[in-house]
C-alpha cells in the first residue's frame, strides 16, 4: 500500500487496518462520528384471524415472499461478484427454505395468527438458534435472517421505503443507499458519506455532490470495520477513509480541511461575476438540482439558472403519484426562487434504478437500463405524464420554464411525446386553466442513437442537453453502478468526443443551443475540452460552478479549442486523457486537486485489483477467499 | 441394487466449515436429487435441503457429521454430497 499522500508526506503513522480506500465521489473533508445505516426492526402488528381467512393470509405471505425474492434479485443484479452477492444468494435460498416458510405457514394455520406475527416469531426462533452457535461465522448468519425477515415484514406491511435519520454532524456509513435514502440525507446535516458499493456516477455519489457532502464510495467491507460512533474521516477529494483516527491524525485532517475550505473561499469570491473567457466569450453555467436545498445552493454558487431539474424524486418514496396540482405548485415555487433565471424541468426519468411503488416492475425486463424506463415509461403511463406536463405548462406563467424530455432515441418517440404535450395543452384549454403555450421544449441527448441522429432531431426541438453519464454508459457498454468496470469509464474516448462534436455541430447548424449536463461538466479537467468542442453551456452540481467559472475566466476560447482538437485527434481515450490532464494539471493544479478528480478510475489503466489497502490480513484471510463458487449449484 | 453407501460419517475439512456459502452449495446440490437427505451432528439431525437447518448445525472445521440419504436417488445423492464435503466445497 502507498503510505504517501499527494504531496509526498509520509502518513505511515496511520494504523494500517483502519485506513481504507475507495472512489472519491464528492470533494471535501468530513470528520465525525459514524452513523451506520442498519434498518432496524419494524413495528409488527399482532392480531387473530378467522379460520376461513387462513388461505388468504397464507396467500398474502407467499406474495410477500415473491416480492422479497424479486427485490433481492434486483439488488443482486447490481452487485459485482463477491461476498455480498453470496449473502444475498443465501438469503434467497432461505426464502425458499421449508424450515422457514413451512413453519410460518403452519403458525398461520394452527395459531390463527396474522402473517407478520408468524413471520417475526419464526425468524426470531431461527435467529436465536443461530446466535447460540459457538462459532462466530454462524452467529453472524443470524443477522442475515434478521435482515431477511425485516424485508419480508416490510413487504407484508406494504412499506417500500424506510427512512434513515442520521444525526447532524455524523458520517453516514452504509453498504448501499437507495435513491430514497440519499434523498433523506438532504434533510439531515451530515458531514460525510461512505458506502461499500457504487461508482462515481452512482446516485449516491451524485446526490452527495449535490448536497456538498464529502463522500467516498466503493469502499470494500467498510461496514465491517466501523461501529456506531467510531470517529471517521472522509476525504472525498482523494478517496481516503480513516476509521478511529488518532489525535494527531485528526489534527492533520483538520488542517487538510482548512486548506480545502480556503481554496473554496477563493473561487467562491468571484461567483457572482460572469463566466466570460479572456477573449470575451460567455459560457453559460447552470446548476443541476433535484431538491429544495440545491436551489438555494444554485443561487449561492452563482448559477445562471437550473439546467437540469430532476423531477423523478417527487415520484419516489410515496404510495400515489403526484397530482397535476402538486407539479404546478412545486414548479411555481422553484421558478420564483430562481427568478429571473430559467429553470429546465426534465420530465420524470423513472425506471432502471429509480423506481416508484405504483409503477414498479412494469416492463423493466431482465435489463432495466435497456427496458421501459424514462420517456418510454412516461409514454406508457400516459396519465402520469399528462399530469406532469399540465402542471408544468401552468407553472410556466410564473417564470422562464423549459421542458426537457429524457431518453429520446429517435424522431417518432419525440413526436409521440410532443403529441402528449399537445394533449395536455388542449385539456387545459378545455378546462379553462391558464397556461403558457410557448414553452421551449428540448431533449436530453443521452442515448447514442440520439447523438448520432442529432441533425434529424434538431429541427424539432428548442434545445439539446447532452447527458454524458448515460451517453458514456450506453456507448462504452459499462454499467455505471458496477465498480468492477469503472476503469472503462472514459469520458474522452474517441467515440464520446465524436458524438459531443456531432451534437454541437448539429445544434449550431439548426441554431439550437447545446448544453452538457452530465458529471463531466463538473470535472475541472474537462472544462477546456467541452467548451472547446463548441458546447458553451454547462450544467453541473451547484458546488462545482465556482471552480469551473474560475477556469473559464482565466482561459481563452482559442486555447480551449486547441486542446479539444488535440483530444479529438488522439488515438484512444487514454491518450486523450493523458494529454488533457497534462495541460490542465500544469495550468490549474489547485483546481484539479480540490475539484474532486483524483479518485476517478484512470482511463486506460490496468484492470484494478480489488484489494483492501492497509489490511493487516489477520483473521480476514477466510473472508477474502469468498469469491465465485456458485457455479456448481 | 448396488452396495453403494447411503449413510456414513464425514469430516468437514475446509477452514470456514459449513458456513453460508458452503451450506448454500450443499443445499443446492441436495435439492437436485429425488431423495431425502439428512445431516446429523451431535445427536441433532436436520433436513439437508434446508439452508437454515444446515446452518443451525454450526459445523466448524473438523466437525464430524453424519450423512444419510433415502429415496430413489439416495445412492447418487450420497455420493455427490460426500464428494462435495470431502473436497472442502471447492475451497481447499
Amino acid at each position: 500500500m502507498t503510505t504517501e499522500d499527494r504531496e509526498g508526506r509520509d502518513v505511515a503513522e496511520v494504523r494500517p487496518r483502519h485506513r481504507l480506500e475507495g472512489i472519491a465521489a464528492s470533494p471535501g473533508i468530513g470528520i465525525g462520528p459514524a452513523y451506520i445505516v442498519d434498518r432496524g426492526r419494524v413495528q409488527v402488528p399482532r392480531y387473530s384471524i378467522e379460520r376461513g381467512d387462513v388461505r388468504e393470509e397464507i396467500g398474502r405471505f407467499r406474495e410477500a415472499l415473491r416480492a422479497t425474492q424479486e427485490q433481492l434479485e434486483a439488488i443482486k443484479s447490481r452487485l459485482p461478484h463477491g461476498e455480498h452477492r453470496q449473502i444475498l444468494k443465501a438469503q434467497q435460498m432461505m426464502l425458499r427454505d421449508p424450515d422457514l416458510t413451512g413453519d410460518v405457514e403452519a403458525r398461520i394455520r394452527e395459531d390463527l395468527i396474522n402473517a407478520e406475527w408468524a413471520m417475526m416469531t419464526v425468524a426470531r426462533d431461527v435467529e436465536r438458534m443461530l446466535s447460540e452457535a459457538a462459532d462466530e461465522v454462524f452467529r453472524e448468519r443470524s443477522s442475515d435472517v434478521a435482515h431477511l425477515s425485516n424485508r419480508v415484514l416490510l413487504n407484508l406491511l406494504g412499506k417500500t421505503d424506510d427512512e434513515i435519520d442520521p444525526p447532524a454532524g455524523s458520517v453516514v456509513v452504509a453498504f448501499d443507499l437507495s435513491p430514497a435514502d440519499t434523498a433523506a440525507l438532504a434533510r439531515a446535516d451530515v458531514t460525510g458519506l461512505v458506502t461499500e458499493v457504487g461508482g462515481r456516477t452512482s446516485h449516491s455519489a451524485i446526490m452527495a455532490r449535490s448536497l456538498e457532502i464529502p463522500a467516498v464510495v466503493g469502499v470494500e467491507d467498510v461496514t465491517e470495520y466501523v461501529r456506531t460512533n467510531d470517529m471517521v474521516v472522509v476525504d472525498g477529494t482523494h478517496g481516503h477513509v480513516v476509521i478511529r483516527p488518532t489525535r494527531d491524525e485528526i489534527e492533520h485532517w483538520q488542517e487538510v480541511r482548512r486548506r480545502y475550505d480556503a481554496f473554496e473561499d477563493e473561487v467562491q469570491r468571484d461567483h457572482a461575476l460572469p463566466a466570460t473567457t479572456l477573449d470575451g466569450v460567455h459560457v453559460v453555467l447552470r446548476a443541476n438540482a433535484a431538491l429544495d436545498e440545491e436551489i438555494a445552493s444554485a443561487s449561492f454558487h452563482g448559477a445562471d439558472g437550473i439546467g437540469l431539474y430532476r423531477t423523478e424524486y417527487v415520484f419516489m418514496g410515496r404510495d400515489a403519484p403526484p397530482t397535476e396540482e402538486e407539479h404546478y405548485r412545486r414548479a411555481k415555487a422553484i421558478l420564483r426562487r430562481m427568478a429571473p433565471h430559467p429553470v429546465t424541468f426534465r420530465t420524470f426519468d423513472l425506471g432502471a434504478d429509480k423506481v416508484a411503488a405504483y409503477v414498479r416492475g412494469r416492463g423493466a425486463g431482465e435489463n432495466p437500463a435497456l427496458g421501459v424506463r424514462s420517456l418510454r415509461l412516461a409514454l406508457r403511463e400516459r396519465h402520469l405524464f399528462v399530469a406532469q406536463l399540465k402542471g408544468l405548462l401552468r407553472a410556466a406563467l410564473h417564470g422562464p420554464l423549459r421542458i426537457m424530455l429524457p431518453f429520446v432515441s429517435g424522431l417518432e418517440e419525440l413526436e409521440a411525446a410532443l403529441e402528449v404535450l399537445d394533449e395536455a395543452k388542449s385539456e387545459l384549454a378545455r378546462e379553462g386553466m391558464a397556461h403558457a403555450t410557448d414553452v421551449p421544449v428540448g431533449i436530453m441527448v443521452e442515448v447514442p442513437a440520439a447523438a448520432l441522429a442529432a441533425d434529424r432531431l434538431a429541427p424539432e426541438v428548442d434545445f439539446f442537453s447532452i447527458g454524458t453519464n448515460d451517453l458514456i454508459q450506453y456507448t462504452l457498454a459499462i454499467d455505471r453502478e458496477n465498480d468492477d468496470v469503472g476503469y472503462l469509464y472514459e469520458p474522452l474516448h474517441p467515440a464520446i468526443l465524436r458524438q459531443l462534436r456531432m451534437v454541437a455541430e448539429a445544434g449550431a447548424r439548426a441554431n439550437v443551443p447545446v448544453s452538457l449536463c452530465g458529471e463531466m461538466a463538473a470535472d475541472p479537467r474537462y472544462t477546456w475540452v467541452i467548451v472547446g468542442l463548441g458546447i458553451h453551456e454547462l450544467s453541473m452540481h451547484p458546488s462545482a460552478i465556482p471552480v469551473v467559472k474560475n477556469i473559464v475566466r482565466q482561459s481563452t476560447l482559442a486555447e480551449m479549442e486547441a486542446l479539444a482538437a488535440e483530444a479529438l485527434a488522439a488515438r484512444s481515450g487514454a491518450e486523450a486523457e493523458r494529454r488533457v490532464l497534462e495541460v490542465m494539471q500544469a495550468r490549474f493544479p489547485e483546481h484539479l486537486e480540490h475539484g474532486g478528480v483524483d479518485g476517478l478510475p484512470r482511463p486506460g489503466g490496468p484492470v484494478p485489483v480489488r484489494a483492501r489497502s492497509g489490511d493487516d490480513g489477520a483473521g480476514e484471510a477466510g473472508q477474502s477467499s469468498e469469491t465465485g463458487g456458485y457455479g456448481a449449484m | 441394487m448396488t452396495d453403494t453407501p447411503t449413510s456414513g460419517t464425514l469430516t468437514i475439512v475446509n477452514d470456514l466449515g459449513l458456513h453460508a456459502r458452503a451450506a448454500a452449495k450443499l443445499v443446492g446440490l441436495a435439492n437436485k436429487f429425488d431423495a431425502d437427505v439428512y445431516l446429523e451432528r451431535e445427536g441433532r439431525e436436520v433436513n439437508a435441503k434446508s439452508i437454515l437447518g444446515v446452518l443451525m448445525l454450526a459445523c466448524g472445521k473438523g466437525s464430524e457429521i453424519g450423512l444419510r440419504t433415502e429415496g430413489p436417488e439416495a445412492a447418487e445423492a450420497y455420493a455427490a454430497i460426500a464428494k462435495l464435503i470431502e473436497e472442502g466445497f471447492g475451497e481447499l
